[in-house]
C-alpha cells in the first residue's frame, strides 16, 4: 500500500511553468503599410526594425521559468505557433518566427529559464494600423 | 497470502521506474502584444503674419513681399516694373513673422515629411470683406527652416512642395514656415483691413 501511494505521487508530478514576463514588442509607429515591415525582438533585447516600422518604446522578450523537472536533464523546446496574429479586431500583425534556444539543460534543482523573442511583421497590404494595443498569444512546447 | 503480497509489491515497484523514465511533453501559452502609436502632436505655435503694407493691384504686373522662414534673413519686397506698376510697400513690419509649427510625441531621430500646398499651381488667397471687385493677395511660394530637431537651425529644402525635418532625441521638432505674398492680377483697389486665409500643412512619417 505504501508503494502504491508513492507511485501516485510521482506520476502526478510534472513541470510547473511560470511566465515571468510576457512577450511585449513595445510601442511602434507603422508609418506606411504598402510593403511588409518587420520588428525583430531577439532574446538579448537588441530590438530592430525594417522599412516603415519605427520603434518608439522598446519591448522585451518573454521569460518563462520551469521547475519540477528532472535535474541536469536536456530539455527540448519547440513551438507549433506559426504565423500567430496580434489583432485589435480590425488590423493584424503576424508573428512569423519565435526566437529561443531549442535545447537547454536543467540545473540541479530541475529548474530552467527560457527567453523567447520573436519577429513581428506587418501585412504590407495597405491596411491602416490604428493606434492601440494588438494582442495575441504564442505557445511553447517543452519535452524531455 | 504473504507470497502474493510480495509479488504485488514488486510489480508496483517496476511500474514506478518505468513511468519516471518516460519522456514528457508540456505546452505553455505566452501572451504577446504590440502597441501602435502612429499619431503625434502637431500644433501651430505662431501664425504667419505679413505685417502692414500699402498695396496696389494691377493686371499687368505684380509686386511681392517675402517673410522668410529663416530668422536670420530680413523681410523683403519685390517691386513691379513699368510705368504704372503694382505696389507692395512695407508700412509696419513689427508684427510680421513666419508661422511656427511644433511637433511632439513622435519617434526620436525620425524624418518627417512636411507637405505644403502647391501654390505654384493654385495660390493660397488672403481676402477681406468688401466689394466683390476687391483684389486678393496670393501666397505664391513657401520657405521652411528647422528650429528644433536633428537638422535644427538650417533651411529645409522644398522639393515638389515637400520638405523633411528630423525629430530630436525626444521625438520633438519645430519649424518655421515663411511665404511670399503677391499682389492680385487684376486692376483694383485694396480696401483697408485684415486680409486672411488658411494654409494647410501636413506632417507625416
Amino acid at each position: 500500500m505504501i508503494k502504491g501511494i508513492l507511485i501516485f505521487s510521482l506520476v502526478s508530478t510534472s513541470a510547473f511553468a511560470d511566465v515571468l514576463e510576457s512577450l511585449d514588442f513595445g510601442t511602434i509607429v507603422v508609418a506606411r503599410n504598402d510593403r511588409v515591415s518587420t520588428l525583430k525582438l531577439p532574446t538579448n533585447s537588441a530590438i530592430s526594425s525594417t522599412n516603415d516600422i519605427h520603434i518608439m518604446e522598446r519591448g522585451h522578450p518573454a521569460r518563462l521559468f520551469f521547475e519540477a523537472l528532472p535535474a541536469n536533464t536536456l530539455i527540448n523546446f519547440s513551438s507549433s505557433s506559426i504565423n500567430e496574429e496580434l489583432s485589435d479586431n480590425s488590423s493584424t500583425f503576424i508573428i512569423n518566427q519565435l526566437l529561443f534556444k531549442p535545447t537547454a539543460q536543467t540545473n540541479a534543482y530541475g529548474e530552467i529559464e527560457l527567453v523567447v523573442g520573436a519577429i513581428l511583421q506587418t501585412s504590407g497590404d495597405g491596411a491602416v494600423y490604428n493606434d492601440g494595443e494588438y494582442q495575441g498569444s504564442v505557445s511553447i512546447e517543452l519535452s524531455y | 497470502m504473504t507470497k502474493n503480497f510480495i509479488a504485488l509489491s514488486l510489480g508496483l515497484s517496476l511500474s514506478f521506474f518505468t513511468i519516471s523514465s518516460f519522456a514528457s511533453t508540456q505546452t505553455q501559452n505566452v501572451d504577446a502584444k504590440v502597441t501602435v502609436q502612429n499619431t503625434f502632436k502637431l500644433e501651430v505655435k505662431q501664425t504667419l503674419d505679413f505685417g502692414t503694407v500699402r498695396a496696389v493691384s494691377k493686371a499687368s504686373t505684380t509686386a511681392a513681399l517675402s517673410v522668410p522662414a529663416n530668422p536670420n534673413l530680413q523681410i523683403s519686397t519685390t517691386a513691379a516694373g513699368g510705368s504704372d506698376p503694382a505696389i507692395m510697400d512695407i508700412l509696419d513690419s513689427a508684427s510680421a513673422q513666419p508661422a511656427q509649427l511644433t511637433i511632439a510625441e513622435a519617434t526620436k531621430y525620425t524624418p518627417l515629411t512636411i507637405e505644403l500646398p502647391d501654390v505654384g499651381t493654385t495660390p493660397v488667397e488672403l481676402a477681406t470683406t468688401g466689394p466683390g471687385t476687391t483684389p486678393v493677395f496670393k501666397i505664391t511660394a513657401f520657405t521652411l527652416y528647422a528650429t528644433i530637431g536633428q537638422n535644427a537651425n538650417q533651411d529645409i529644402a522644398i522639393t515638389t512642395n515637400q520638405g523633411t525635418i528630423t525629430t530630436d532625441g525626444s521625438g520633438n521638432a519645430e519649424f518655421n514656415l515663411g511665404a511670399t505674398l503677391t499682389t492680385d492680377d487684376i486692376d483694383g483697389e485694396y480696401v483697408d483691413g485684415d486680409y486672411t486665409g488658411t494654409v494647410s500643412v501636413t506632417v507625416s512619417y
